[in-house]
């Protein structure tokens, strides 16, 4: 066996994947040739120095960092905050029909209605409002 | 770097083994899918060792290593639902962490770092002197190596050598994976040969 066919078949040899009687050959030509031997043992130390680097552990806080985080993130999805421009358009759109239902209307009833939706809306933009604090103020104490 | 946290490579078999049958991971995911934190935190115990070691030995840098963690977590958590087994889960976040690392290895914001970084001392405790320096060697010669050779190497040796496990984790062929992990070993061998005959007498 020649030293190059030799040195192709020594990771082979070094992890048992080869078969008699071509490993015997291989070992019987390291016992022969120093060049070889070398070489098997650069490979036996590189392949020493790679598996036998332990495995770290994580820190013990990181499950619980993680979790916090991902808690974080599911509250920014839910409650990301209302848009500006749709809290003054809503506000406004509502205004305006309750405010021309009033002025239209000649009827107490009318104006009744008028009234109950301009209370609506104005209701409905406090909520708004206070809903895009409370995902604020969440995102801040999930921070924290 | 200190040798605290580190153990030996038999506690990541360990900590595989200790995962139950498929039926307790499928209502695990299950619940987890729902959103039970408690069914999240068992995922984040169950997978962080390997995905933090993995992460680690491709970036060398343990904040780098604890923040790809975390992304790769957040990263499965929003999209659990994608996610159509159980079983595959381990693969599946094993993926996520190693293109989080290919990423960053990327990033020239990276690279500026690591042009200016040194590599951290060697990390073992009961190593022998020359042993840690061989290791600080190694470390060093992985650090050059393409990425994707990296990451084949790095993934079959934390898989305990094994080609079948590494390339089903990083889901490539496993011929593909020994190739990678073959032509790695030859570039390491050819960095590390000149340095390694000068030590040995």
């Amino acid at each position: 066996m020649t030293c190059r066919k030799v040195c192709g078949l020594l990771q082979p040899l070094l992890e048992g994947d080869l078969r008699e009687p071509k490993a015997r050959r291989v070992e019987a030509h390291l016992v022969s040739c120093a060049a070889c031997r070398r070489e098997a043992e650069l490979l036996r130390t590189l392949d020493r120095a790679l598996a036998e680097e332990p495995v770290l552990l994580p820190p013990p806080e990181l499950p619980e960092r993680i979790i916090r985080a991902a808690a974080l993130r599911a509250v920014q999805r839910r409650l990301r905050p209302t848009p500006v421009w749709l809290e003054i358009t809503t506000f406004l759109g509502v205004a305006l029909t309750a405010g021309a239902a009033t002025w239209v209307g000649a009827s107490a009833v009318a104006r009744a209605a008028g009234i109950a939706v301009g209370a609506w809306g104005i209701t409905l933009t406090i909520a708004l409002t206070v809903s895009a604090a409370l995902a604020g103020a969440s995102v801040r104490y999930y921070q924290s | 770097m200190n040798g605290v946290g580190a153990c030996p490579a038999w506690w990541l078999l360990l900590a595989t083994c200790h995962t139950s049958g498929e039926e307790a991971e499928a209502e695990m995911l299950a619940r987890a899918r729902r959103g039970d934190p408690s069914a999240l935190e068992e995922i984040v115990r169950r997978h962080q060792t390997r995905l933090f070691n993995l992460a680690y030995r491709m970036l060398r840098n343990r904040e780098e290593a604890e923040d790809v963690t975390q992304d790769t977590f957040l990263k499965a958590f929003e999209s659990l639902s994608t996610l159509r087994e159980a079983t595959a889960l381990r693969a599946w976040l094993c993926r996520i962490a190693a293109n989080l690392c290919l990423a960053r290895l990327r990033s020239p914001a990276y690279r500026r770092e690591q042009a200016a970084a040194l590599l951290p001392a060697p990390i073992s405790d009961d190593a022998t002197s020359a042993q840690a320096e061989l290791t600080y060697l190694v470390q060093e010669a992985l650090a050059q190596l393409p990425a994707h050779y990296r990451l084949a190497l790095t993934t079959c040796y934390l898989e305990g050598r094994s080609y079948q496990e590494a390339a089903h984790l990083l889901g490539v062929g496993a011929r593909t994976l020994k190739t990678r992990v073959h032509r790695a070993r030859r570039e390491l061998r050819a960095r590390l040969a000149p340095i390694l005959a000068e030590r040995t007498p």
